[in-house]
């Protein structure tokens, strides 16, 4: 418990500071041609809070990584500017959904309690994941009528059940999986020529599927089901090392895809607006299309921030945001964003290398792969290299349940490589 | 932890690497590659953003009142500057300036410049007279930029009374000055309010054409106001002199057994000079210089008061024709030479040719802009000048002297009733095989040494004389009244 300092993360913490401030003083430049001290009120509560997390960290002795605290940092500091441009009436509650973004990575990397209890609760986890679903599918609601059954309210409160529902699960499997490991590794159940693995130990991924299914058929999330179905793929692909079931996952995956494409307008929707948003650009891809005119509107460095034109694209603070950056800051803003999500997914990986039990690594490459496989879904349906699904960009898109899941994700993380999970 | 675990930890994390680096690949796809495509689209609101960031300059009249300005955008960003129109009666003429995308409206509802708003874009926008450096820089550095004025040869006084004389009827006036070939008016009713474009396109207002710019593209049969050429090409042929005699006491011929009669001389008087044979406007008479023409010379003429071509002009004309046939069957050309058969041409082009009969037989390219103060534009010199020589001197002077008598003692006396002054005009009463005709008077004022010209139609005006003559005599009346002041005042 001796203080040690974190030399790496208070030169960055003060980069990631300067761009959070830099970004939100463009935008207010940019709208209104003057920087009143009220736009930069949230910006510094972000760095205060950061600072602080910093200063307990280095007050407690942590050693644990130093780089992902800024690059999440410079992201939620991005957003809050993003938000400013995009959404300015929402502007004030991602503010403070950020503040508590950032007390959220303090509390799931320094309260009191032990890694492995998530261990010996895996059921309990199961059975709230479960019931968060059930909930949803008898009391959620749409944010328009008629949309996608996305929400839960709680008094004032509405959050979306699939950010919670997405630690849950990657937590469950973790679990699970570390306990099976061996078995799923080793074993086979022999079906004719086929070699599946062990009935009993792929039950959670069958409950899993069953859930993202349900999850698409009721609400009609495609992007929260792809999500939850490649984490746990990805999951189950690290416990066993077996490619074969990566394939047998990748073939069940394309059978439902393609039932779903029979059998779901949405879905069909979403796939003829994928080959084609051209022909019906003032109708269904009207949405894709001026997502494509803000990227093309870019260049290398963009209008600048508040000088292009992303507010045309409906949704544009949510689902959108990567293409308001490629518009007002151009490719190399664009890149310079991606570079920061591949660099939080490299150091994630890392700390799963790290990790000093195999529960730990698990737990660690989970998060990881849930905040990439999010960042690649909804970027590459923005940009037009995959199908379209409505799914937030980690610590960028507005909204309070996309920034909790994802700073508890990242608190985690911090908690692992500070070797809590041994 | 195990080496395997490890191995596909790496695994999974070179997969990354190269997501990533696809999804940049796909951003420079459309960031770069597609970018061009992309921007040129219609439906890119960015391009309204563009205009919105140039302080557009201000359409002026010759007396400097304004017929287009912008007004500075409320607080507040994303705000577009609004253009104003105070004269919507030269809507025609001014056209309109009002991007509109998306935002509550249908996206189908794009609108975008018209009229001289377009023509005179460049200046407006105040890309003329400007470096490309100077150009780039503001460009970089998202500087408003301040358009420069134009200013037209329009009076909008007199735009205001031509349309005013046109209410609650369709039709055209177009009002010339005989010298520099300068639009002093150029109306067109019924026509549309450049600040309610939103109404009309939401249908609140029913349309009747009201874009269209009757003016300088609707085309009529010119009637008889087409015997000005006829007897213009007669005469500088030398198959008639004005002193010549006629005599229509049989009130009828036939050519290949086509009848043309002579139904409008006054009572009790067959034979007169041609002078008056112009003002009865009698069409056998005509009808027999047309044959005596004959086709290729007939065509010669029509072709060199600028029928079948475009003048030089900002705003897009109608080149109007003489026939749609190779070879006009006779009865056809004798109608053609007192104005019917096939020929249609438009108000701006009967103006010109009332022009080069007021003037020296040549006729005059129309001119729309002043000046655009602060620039040498090469536009400004380009348009002044001659378009081509359609009659000698004197071919128009005896013409002239045709009209004045039309004025004086034919079917054109309401329009010198209603101007007060001396004038020469030509009226005409247009029968479209439908309906009433149209009513078409042509002329120009002063009597001696003309200055201004003008060519007015109603559209199912019945006769000429009655309908369109008065308007005629008060816009040559005004607009003489104008120059005088003008040229009292230095300009």
């Amino acid at each position: 418990m001796r203080p040690r300092a974190r030399p790496r993360e208070a030169v960055l913490l003060c980069l990631a500071a300067a761009l959070a401030l830099a970004a939100s003083s463009a935008v207010a430049l940019g709208l209104r041609g003057q920087v009143r001290p009220g736009d930069l009120v949230p910006a510094l509560s972000l760095v205060v809070l950061a600072v602080g997390l910093h200063a307990a960290l280095s007050l407690r002795g942590w050693q644990a990584d130093q780089l992902v605290l800024p690059i999440a940092v410079s992201l939620m500091g991005l957003s809050l500017a993003l938000n400013q441009r995009l959404a300015p009436a929402m502007a004030g509650r991602q503010a403070l959904w950020v503040a508590f973004g950032v007390l959220a990575v303090a509390f799931a990397a320094l309260a009191p309690y032990r890694l492995m209890l998530i261990r010996r609760f895996r059921y309990t986890v199961a059975v709230a994941g479960m019931s968060l679903v059930a909930l949803t599918l008898v009391a959620g609601h749409g944010a328009v009528p008629g949309g996608p059954r996305l929400w839960l309210s709680l008094g004032p409160m509405t959050f979306q059940p699939t950010e919670a529902l997405k630690l849950l699960l990657v937590l469950f499997l973790a679990a699970y999986l570390d306990e099976k490991r061996e078995l799923l590794a080793s074993a086979t159940t022999r079906l004719g020529p086929l070699r599946l693995p062990p009935l009993p130990y792929v039950a959670p991924l069958g409950v899993m599927l069953g859930l993202s299914l349900a999850l698409v058929a009721v609400q009609g999330d495609l992007g929260a089901a792809l999500l939850l179905y490649l984490i746990g793929l990805a999951m189950l692909f690290l416990a066993s090392g077996r490619g074969s079931y990566v394939a047998g996952g990748l073939a069940l995956f394309a059978g439902g895809a393609w039932f779903l494409l029979q059998h779901m307008a949405v879905v069909q929707t979403r796939f003829a607006i994928w080959l084609d948003p051209w022909s019906d650009a003032r109708g269904a891809g009207y949405q894709v299309v001026q997502s494509l005119l803000a990227l093309g509107a870019g260049g290398a460095t963009g209008t600048g921030l508040g000088l292009g034109l992303p507010t045309a694209i409906p949704a544009v603070h949510t689902d959108f945001v990567f293409a308001a950056v490629a518009e007002e800051l151009g490719l190399a803003g664009a890149a310079a964003v991606m570079a920061l999500y591949l660099l939080l997914t490299l150091r994630g990986f890392r700390v799963a290398l790290t990790a000093r039990s195999s529960f730990g690594a698990l737990l660690a490459s989970g998060l990881t792969v849930a905040l990439t496989v999010q960042s690649f879904i909804i970027v590459a349906g923005v940009v037009k290299a995959i199908p379209l699904t409505g799914i937030t960009l980690p610590f960028l898109s507005y909204g309070g349940s996309s920034i909790l899941a994802s700073a508890l994700a990242l608190g985690l993380l911090l908690r692992i490589d500070e070797g809590a999970g041994r | 932890m195990d080496e395997r675990l490890a191995r596909d930890v790496r695994r999974l994390a070179a997969l990354s690497v190269i997501g990533y680096v696809a999804l940049v690949a796909m951003s420079f796809y459309w960031g770069f590659l597609r970018s061009a495509d992309l921007a040129a689209r219609p439906d890119n609101p960015r391009r309204i953003l563009e205009e919105r960031r140039v302080q557009r300059g201000r359409i002026l009249d010759m007396q400097g009142q304004v017929l287009a300005f912008s007004e500075a955008p409320e607080a507040g960003a994303g705000g577009a500057p609004r253009r104003v129109y105070p004269h919507p009666a030269a809507a025609p003429v001014v056209g309109f300036q009002t991007w509109r995308y998306g935002a509550g409206l249908d996206p189908a509802v794009t609108y975008g410049t018209g009229g001289a708003e377009a023509a005179y874009d460049v200046a407006l926008r105040g890309d003329l007279g400007r470096s490309v450096s100077q150009q780039l820089a503001s460009r970089v550095l998202k500087r408003p930029r301040a358009g420069r004025d134009v200013v037209l040869t329009l009076d909008v006084d007199l735009q205001n009374l031509a349309s005013e004389l046109l209410a609650g009827r369709s039709g055209a006036v177009v009002v010339l000055d005989v010298r520099s070939g300068a639009v002093r008016a150029l109306a067109s009713q019924p026509t549309f309010d450049p600040m309610t474009l939103d109404a009309v396109a939401a249908g609140q207002a029913p349309p009747d054409q009201i874009m269209w710019n009757r003016a300088t593209q609707g085309l009529y049969p010119p009637g008889s106001t087409w015997k000005m050429v006829t007897f213009a090409a007669a005469l500088d042929q030398g198959l008639v002199a004005p002193g010549d005699v006629v005599d229509d006491g049989a009130r009828v011929a036939y050519f290949d057994g086509f009848p043309v009669r002579c139904d409008n001389n006054p009572p009790g008087t067959d034979r007169f000079d041609m002078r008056h044979a112009f003002a009865y406007s009698c069409n056998v008479t005509f009808a027999r210089l047309g044959e005596e023409l004959g086709e290729t010379r007939f065509r010669r003429y029509a072709r060199a008061f600028g029928l079948g071509e475009s003048p030089p002009f900002p705003l897009p004309v109608a080149a109007g024709s003489l026939t749609d046939s190779n070879r006009m069957p006779l009865p056809e050309l004798v109608s053609a030479a007192f104005g019917q058969g096939k020929v249609l041409v438009t108000p701006l082009h009967m103006a010109l040719v009332a022009a080069a009969i007021a003037r020296d037989g040549t006729v005059p390219v129309p001119v729309l802009l002043a000046d655009v103060p602060g620039v040498r534009w090469a536009g400004i010199a380009d348009e002044r000048g001659t378009w081509r020589r359609a009659v000698t001197s004197a071919t128009a002077a005896a013409v002239r002297e045709a009209m004045v008598v039309t004025a004086e003692e034919g079917w054109g006396q309401a329009a010198r009733r209603a101007g007060g002054v001396s004038m020469g005009v030509k009226t005409g009463t247009a029968e479209t095989g439908r309906g009433s005709p149209h009513a078409w008077t042509v002329g120009f004022a002063p009597a001696d040494a003309p200055r201004v010209a003008a060519a007015v139609v109603v559209e199912a005006g019945g006769s000429g004389a009655e309908t369109a003559a008065p308007i005629t005599g008060r816009v040559l009346a005004r607009a003489l009244e104008l120059d005088e002041s003008a040229g009292a005042s230095g300009r």
